[in-house]
């Protein structure tokens, strides 16, 4: 048995061990025993308590059920989940639990089902972690009518019209609309926001926008939203409340006149101008070093660079072609650009030593510009005739389909040498892998972080990241090319320096801080309605029986731990970079 | 000329699309879309010499009868008979359901894609996982410190993120987390920055004209 045939019986059994280990495990236990019942507000409405058994698995020594979520149907329909619905009381743990609908329409029948969460999720990808389980449905219950003239209809309040505007980085053709939500306003008593607009001092007409749902967001009473509209127009707005049942109740004044105006600048993107800028002024100052009589820029080697000609030569030695793949991503994209350039030069070597090159690509585009780059690269070796146009060739714009007529090449004409720059994706194994029992040489680059531990497996070079941006100025050691490469460098030194400061400047207010949440507890609050995350830098995580006693504890901290002066600048500075 | 013409239509449009990243006003956003347009067009055409290449490369040598010029017949066959498919009106009507025979929603090309590409495809995208088990098998030999380090890492990961490693220690889990959050992504974050940075530099180096090789300089 050769050394590839050992590995076989390990590597298979290596795979096998992962997919067995792999297999999705069983769903937890569904929730049983579901009772409906009409539970009436003080206020006269009705809501509907859905009661439970909880599942057998939760709390069964291992905490593997996250949260119970109430779902309803409306008579044939399939499950919705009921997203106003609190879950009073359905914390994992064992016994009985109730979760209420608030939102239930009176006068309409409802079949309620209870889902219970795993604590981890069943991955797409690996199939690990366990599925959430749907109880059997609820026997059907009729929502009764709400008494008429019932306080919830008559208590809605009106909405404030704030004001009118051009949003930040407008492009002229937008409104933005800020208005304070009717006090009463919980996201079930009013139904939605309805806006309608006037030119200049013309009549009011209802238009065609996307309704405005109803209810405080992230917890904000005041609340924008932007529309579009046409350009060099004055309009007025008129907003309207629209209660769940009753009449639309109007706000009390309408908007000045305010027409759309155009932004010349994108503000949130200030940071990357500087940067831009910043890179433009290096690369000038690098041009003007270059351009002196006997300077030198020093860039570091790129080992996988050095490998072309000498794997060039190597496959002239053997008689065998070149295989170079630029990648399968379109000609716009920067990869490919840069892959295509570096292909002029690769085929300039491969043209002085008389060899042969393949170009399998992935899409035409690239292919005619790919097929001008090595005529280009043969003429500027003084060797047009040793061209073979047919060599640059369209084999699919199906990813899988390019890799299975790419590695037929590979497996028929055995090139001794593979080149794959570019931006790669699934592919990238197979090719690189079937390149490896081929006994090439193999250089690959591409940018696609996750593309790259594949490669640096199975080839003998790897360009990481940026490096395949550096080869084309690197092969040529061309004084202004290599300029960018330095003013490059520089604007990263300048990131590495902010990004320290910064680090610097937040670990004070960390350490400050009794407790820092872990990442993926922070994740959880993003989802549990009963949690808020305090705090800009600490994110404490505090828990609260309700939402709505969440909301005010976030409230109250905000009001008695106002940011000091320091802090508000770098929240300021954090957020202008994250923007940017 | 030859060279100056490029280098300045280059510039101009480059410029305008960085600048489109800046500048919100509708007129130059119009103005953009326009030009991606134009270059949707360039690349739809591009279908057609892709089309050409197909033919000059393969027809040729199946006249020649050169080495394995049976795969190239099943190529040029396996296209014709897509192309064929789709491209014959939607006129003809199969007698029992009144489905389209032919077109791009007909029976035949919906046959062939779903019963022929489709199984293929996932063939060749199957074949990866056999591809990562033999290139981890390689890569995870401990040849050094290093390469040990990157087989502990990988373990870890790799059975933390398996229910049995939860079985094996509860907290196989949240080291794999922890390995994940901070160790794997101050890498990726550091090639991520430089892959931006290389990117602007590159685009630049076009841009402004210094990079020619595409000019033949």
């Amino acid at each position: 048995m050769g050394s590839r045939s050992r590995w076989l019986v390990p590597t298979a059994l290596l795979g096998l061990g992962l997919f067995a280990c792999s297999l999705p495990s069983d769903p937890v236990a569904p929730a049983t025993e579901l009772r409906t019942e009409i539970v009436r507000k003080p206020d006269g409405t009705a809501i509907v308590r859905v009661t439970f058994r909880k599942s057998a698995d939760d709390g069964a020594g291992r905490e593997i059920v996250a949260k119970y979520q109430l779902m309803r149907a409306h008579g044939s329909d399939a499950p919705v989940p009921v997203l106003s619905a609190e879950p009073e009381g359905a914390s994992p743990g064992p016994g009985r639990a109730a979760l209420d609908d608030p939102s239930a329409v009176p006068g309409e029948t409802y079949r309620y089902f209870v889902v219970a969460h795993a604590e981890r999720e069943q991955s797409k990808m690996t199939g690990a972690g366990g599925p959430s389980s749907t109880s059997r449905p609820s026997a059907p219950i009729r929502v009764p009518d709400a008494p008429a003239g019932s306080p919830a209809i008559a208590a809605i309040g009106a909405p404030t019209l704030l004001g009118v505007s051009s949003p930040e980085a407008s492009d002229g053709r937008a409104l933005q609309i800020k208005f304070r939500i009717a006090a009463d306003d919980d996201g079930l008593v009013v139904r939605e926001y309805r806006l309608l607009r006037a030119e200049g001092d013309g009549p009011f007409r209802a238009f065609r926008h996307k309704d405005i749902k109803a209810g405080p967001a992230d917890g904000e009473r005041e609340r924008s939203e932007t529309i579009a509209v046409p350009p060099g127009v004055a309009w007025r707005f008129q907003l309207f409340a629209v209660p769940a049942r009753g009449e639309p109740v109007a706000a009390a004044t309408t908007s000045a006149a305010a027409a759309a105006e155009p932004s010349y600048f994108n503000f949130s993107h200030l940071w990357l101008f500087f940067l831009l800028a910043l890179t433009v002024a290096l690369t000038v100052v690098f041009l003007y070093i270059a351009s002196q009589p006997g300077a030198r820029l020093f860039i570091r080697r790129i080992p996988g660079v050095d490998a072309i000609e000498e794997a060039v030569g190597r496959s002239t030695e053997m008689g065998r072609p070149i295989l170079y793949v630029p990648g399968i991503d379109e000609i716009q994209n920067i990869q490919t650009i840069a892959s295509l350039l570096i292909l002029g030069r690769v085929s300039e070597i491969v043209a002085r030593y008389d060899t042969e090159i393949r170009v399998p690509c992935c899409i035409p585009l690239v292919a005619a510009v790919g097929e001008e780059m090595v005529k280009q690269g043969f003429y500027n070796a003084g060797r047009p005739d040793s061209h073979k146009p047919q060599n640059i060739q369209w084999i699919s714009s199906e990813q899988f389909a390019f890799c299975a007529g790419t590695n037929g090449i590979m497996l028929r004409e055995k090139p001794a040498t593979n080149i794959f720059l570019g931006r790669f994706f699934a592919e990238s194994l197979i090719l690189a892998e079937t390149g490896y029992v081929n006994r090439a040489i193999q250089i690959a680059g591409t940018g696609e972080i996750t593309q790259l531990p594949f490669f640096i497996a199975a080839c003998d070079y790897t360009l990481i990241g940026e490096e395949l941006f550096a080869v084309s100025a690197y092969m040529t050691h061309e004084p202004r090319l290599i300029g960018t490469l330095k003013a490059a460098d520089y604007v990263k030194l300048v990131v590495g320096v902010v990004l320290l400061v910064m680090t610097l400047l937040l670990l004070p207010a960390t350490w400050s801080r009794p407790a820092v949440v872990p990442q993926d507890r922070a994740h959880a609050a993003a989802s549990d309605p009963h949690c808020v995350v305090l705090g800009w830098a600490r994110r404490e995580l505090a828990c609260e029986p309700t939402k709505a006693a969440a909301a005010e504890r976030m409230t109250a901290y905000q009001r008695d731990n106002p940011p000091s002066g320091f802090e508000q600048f770098v929240m300021k500075l954090v957020g202008y970079l994250q923007t940017g | 000329m030859k060279q100056t013409l490029p280098l300045v239509i280059t510039f101009l449009i480059g410029t305008l699309m960085v600048a489109e990243f800046f500048v919100p006003h509708a007129g130059v956003h119009e103005l953009t879309a326009l030009l991606q347009e134009w270059g949707l067009v360039i690349a739809a055409a591009a279908f057609v010499l892709g089309g050409i290449n197909v033919v000059q490369v393969n027809i040729p040598k199946i006249a020649r009868r050169e080495r394995d010029w049976g795969y190239r017949v099943v190529l040029i066959g396996s296209a014709l008979a897509m192309v064929i498919a789709g491209f014959i009106p939607a006129s003809v009507f199969k007698p029992e359901t009144g489905a389209p025979l032919f077109g791009k929603e007909g029976i035949v090309f919906t046959f062939l894609f779903d019963y022929v590409f489709a199984p293929a495809n996932a063939t060749m995208f199957a074949l990866l996982a056999f591809f990562i088990a033999s290139a981890a098998f390689r890569a995870f030999r401990a040849r050094n410190l290093e390469a040990t380090l990157m087989l502990s890492a990988a373990i870890v990961v790799m059975v933390g993120v398996i229910p049995v490693g939860e079985w094996i220690w509860s907290g196989m889990p949240a080291v794999k987390q922890w390995i994940l959050d901070y160790a794997n992504n101050a890498g990726r974050r550091a090639i991520m920055v430089g892959v931006a940075l290389g990117a602007v530099a590159t685009g630049l180096r076009i841009i402004l004209g210094l990079e020619r090789s595409h000019l033949g300089d």
